[in-house]
């Protein structure tokens, strides 16, 4: 009677009322619908989560870490390899980030070398969303370079193609997987570039189009979640991979390799020729409203106002690049880009600035508004996972990597990757998005941001607004945002985190100057 | 050695298959256990010793009642009341195998459950230990951080304890044990509940809770 498979963590089947054991009887236990009540969602999810590191992924990776305080750490070797004990419960990115993405309707990219078991946790996220092993497994798009729109979409029917005056009259016979809660995309850098492009339209508008007939992707619960595969997401495969469908992928996880200290793991489950996602324990699987409750559970989890603050900070060293262009406000990486122009020379042939202090000197773009939304959502969902009332620059630091690989591009030009200890950053970008964090906020510190914020308090006062603002007063806020403007030009240094601040000033003043007009057309 | 919660008096690998009963779905009781906080593989355990010292006539009725003290023997805490109702009836060997006591033990354990939930004869050999609960959650536990704060609610048996920003309610008897998360602090009126001199002791490097009591018996 015992199912080896079917251990949950012993984790709470309740929360909140306080209230004890409910009274049963004998006879209770003989009765079909057992006497209990739902677990709340985020306990589920970490039951998920556990019953998935610890029954069906062999994966003893503690890559997604969280401390309280510096975590213990050993150097180890003679090259600078360190490795880290983390103080409070830490995580498996090539789980957790697939499971978030399942939780928030995310689009999430599992890249790795083949058998790797990136297949496999897509897999598991679509038998959780309630469909079967078989369905999940006969829904998978094998990426090919023959694969079609046709193949991918489905066919018009031939009778209607002989018959139809117009092509409204054209039945669609969709493909079965295109409403799946879970659609599951193998290996889609060898998928030709056409298809690609209507897989795009999917992924970015959630509807598909053939013969003038159009047909939604969401499912019933309106949460639907994307898996990609691909063996490298540096433009290796058989076709390029379209960027605007790259960008589309919200995160990006690394496969895990197989420790080989786990080896009698794997050769229990050769000789029992069991497959995980066959034994997925039915409490486990969401129903729709639960995804669709779980979502928005997920976005109701604050972002506290400090954090807000060093993600602004950090958002801001991007996109300004000096030299980019002549007006101001065109001194952009996305100016020199748009302009066929190479953002590595621009930024090498800015003498004034130290490229070591300008950390938007390590990057040939900036940051696009999708993936903020995205850091934002998935910290919210790790947060909501691990049980915090509100984001913490913990759960923020932990999605970066995740979210900007292949947002973020690396400058392969700048110092840093070309001397020294650290060269190992060309190739580990998570290791580099992640101190590329924790760098923004040791200058947020040092710069004494979250202390003061003149910037801020002048946009807090104008969100306040302008009702029964005298002239005076209106006046005296000009001079303030002249103030600013005349103390950063006095400094002779220009980077990054200060052009957002800069632009900020001018739309003050042209508000504020606007303002002023009105009030004296009124008079 | 990695300690997981559990408790003392599980003892026995839980490995007996209980005998099928016309007209008792046997598979469907032990998921109930399951979904009712108990071991649907203990369960099957003790009903399976229960069962072997059943006279074969034995009917129906008395199969159900001794499920309903197989189940709380495997953890059920809400089986409790019931199960020490009707210990009468069930032949007294049969009761005694599935509660894992020798039958001359059987008087007395009824006896001391009423004022100790906790009681059963080995538990003076283990000093007042009882069981452990908790654990961390990626070893199949159910708390993300080490407990702290414990102290004991106002139901009999019940205990607050708090991982991290979140409180847990600790609910227990001698076999069993159940955590609920809560909304918020639970309010603690001092020197009640927990039942007779028993505590929650938690470790400053461990993720788990034992439930302790003063007083070996």
């Amino acid at each position: 009677m015992a199912d080896r498979w079917h251990k949950l963590s012993q984790a709470p089947t309740t929360s909140g009322s306080g209230e004890g054991a409910a009274a049963m009887t004998a006879a209770d236990l003989f009765r079909d619908t057992p006497a209990t009540t739902a677990v709340p969602l985020d306990e589920k999810l970490r039951q998920t989560y556990y019953w998935i590191v610890n029954r069906a992924v062999i994966s003893p990776y503690y890559d997604v870490e969280f401390s309280s305080g510096a975590p213990l750490a050993f150097p180890l070797g003679d090259a600078g390899a360190e490795l880290t004990l983390p103080s409070e419960a830490s995580f498996s990115s090539n789980v957790l980030l697939p499971l978030l993405s399942f939780a928030v309707g995310g689009k999430c990219l599992l890249v790795g070398g083949p058998g790797r078991g990136k297949t496999t946790v897509a897999v598991l996220m679509g038998v959780l969303a309630g469909s079967t092993p078989d369905d999940v497994r006969r829904g998978v798009q094998q990426g090919q370079p023959q694969l079609t729109i046709s193949d991918l979409v489905g066919i018009p029917l031939p009778r209607d193609l002989m018959n139809a005056a117009s092509l409204a009259e054209v039945g669609v016979a969709w493909r079965d997987w295109l409403s799946r809660p879970v659609k599951i995309v193998d290996e889609y850098n060898r998928i030709p570039t056409k298809t690609q492009s209507a897989l795009l339209t999917m992924v970015a508008e959630g509807y598909v189009e053939s013969h003038d007939q159009l047909r939604r992707t969401a499912p019933a619960s309106g949460v639907e979640s994307w898996f990609f595969t691909a063996n490298d997401d540096a433009g290796g495969g058989t076709f390029p991979v379209i960027q605007a469908l790259r960008d589309r992928m919200d995160v990006t996880v690394p496969a895990a390799g197989f420790n080989s200290r786990f080896l009698d793991e794997l050769i229990t489950r050769v000789e029992a020729g069991e497959k995980p996602e066959e034994h997925v324990p039915a409490e486990l699987v969401f129903a729709p409203d639960e995804q669709t409750a779980m979502r928005a559970a997920i976005r109701a989890v604050p972002v506290p106002a400090e954090v807000r603050r060093r993600l602004e900070f950090f958002l801001s060293h991007f996109e300004f690049v000096q030299g980019g262009g002549r007006r101001f406000e065109y001194r952009t990486k996305d100016t020199v880009t748009t302009a066929g122009g190479k953002v590595a020379e621009t930024i090498e042939a800015n003498s004034g600035a130290d490229l070591m202090a300008d950390l938007g000197a390590q990057t040939l773009n900036g940051l696009s508004v999708r993936a903020l939304q995205t850091l934002i959502v998935y910290a919210k969902a790790v947060a909501w996972f691990r049980g915090r009332d509100e984001v913490s620059l913990a759960d923020v630091a932990a999605m970066v990597p995740f979210v900007l690989r292949g947002k973020l591009l690396p400058n392969p030009t700048h110092p840093r990757f070309d001397v020294g200890v650290e060269r190992e950053l060309s190739t580990d970008l998570m290791s580099w998005l992640s101190d590329l964090f924790a760098e923004s906020c040791r200058q947020y510190d040092a710069l004494g941001r979250g202390r003061k914020d003149p910037v801020g308090e002048l946009l807090a006062q104008l969100d306040a607004g302008l009702d029964g603002v005298s002239a005076v007063e209106a006046s005296r806020r000009l001079t303030a945002v002249e103030g600013r403007l005349r103390a950063a030009s006095a400094s002779g240094k220009l980077y990054g985190r200060d052009f957002d601040d800069l632009t900020a000033l001018k739309y003050l003043h042209q508000r504020y100057t606007a303002y002023l007009r009105w009030l004296e057309g009124r008079a | 050695m990695i300690r997981r919660p559990g408790h003392l008096a599980d003892t026995e690998p839980p490995t007996g298959v209980p005998l099928a009963v016309p007209g008792l779905d046997l598979e469907r009781a032990g998921l109930n256990v399951e979904a009712a906080g108990g071991s649907a593989e203990r369960f099957w355990h003790v009903l399976a010793a229960g069962q072997a010292a059943l006279p074969s006539d034995a009917s129906t009725d008395v199969v159900v009642a001794l499920s309903g003290i197989a189940g709380w023997r495997a953890g059920v805490l809400g089986l409790r009341d019931d199960a020490l109702a009707h210990l009468a009836d069930v032949p007294a060997a049969a009761a005694a195998a599935a509660l894992g006591l020798s039958e001359t033990d059987l008087d007395a354990f009824v006896e001391r459950q009423r004022t100790d939930r906790y009681w059963w004869p080995g538990r003076a050999a283990a000093r007042g230990y009882v069981c452990a609960v908790g654990g961390f959650a990626g070893l199949g536990g159910a708390w993300t951080a080490p407990p702290v704060d414990a102290r004991p609610l106002d139901d009999d048996g019940s205990f607050a304890v708090r991982t991290g920003e979140r409180w847990w309610r600790v609910d227990a008897d001698v076999w069993g044990s159940r955590l609920v998360a809560l909304d918020r602090e639970p309010q603690t009126v001092p020197g009640r509940g927990g039942g007779p001199a028993a505590s929650l002791l938690t470790f400053a490097e461990s993720y788990l809770a034992w439930i302790y009591v003063a007083e070996p018996a």
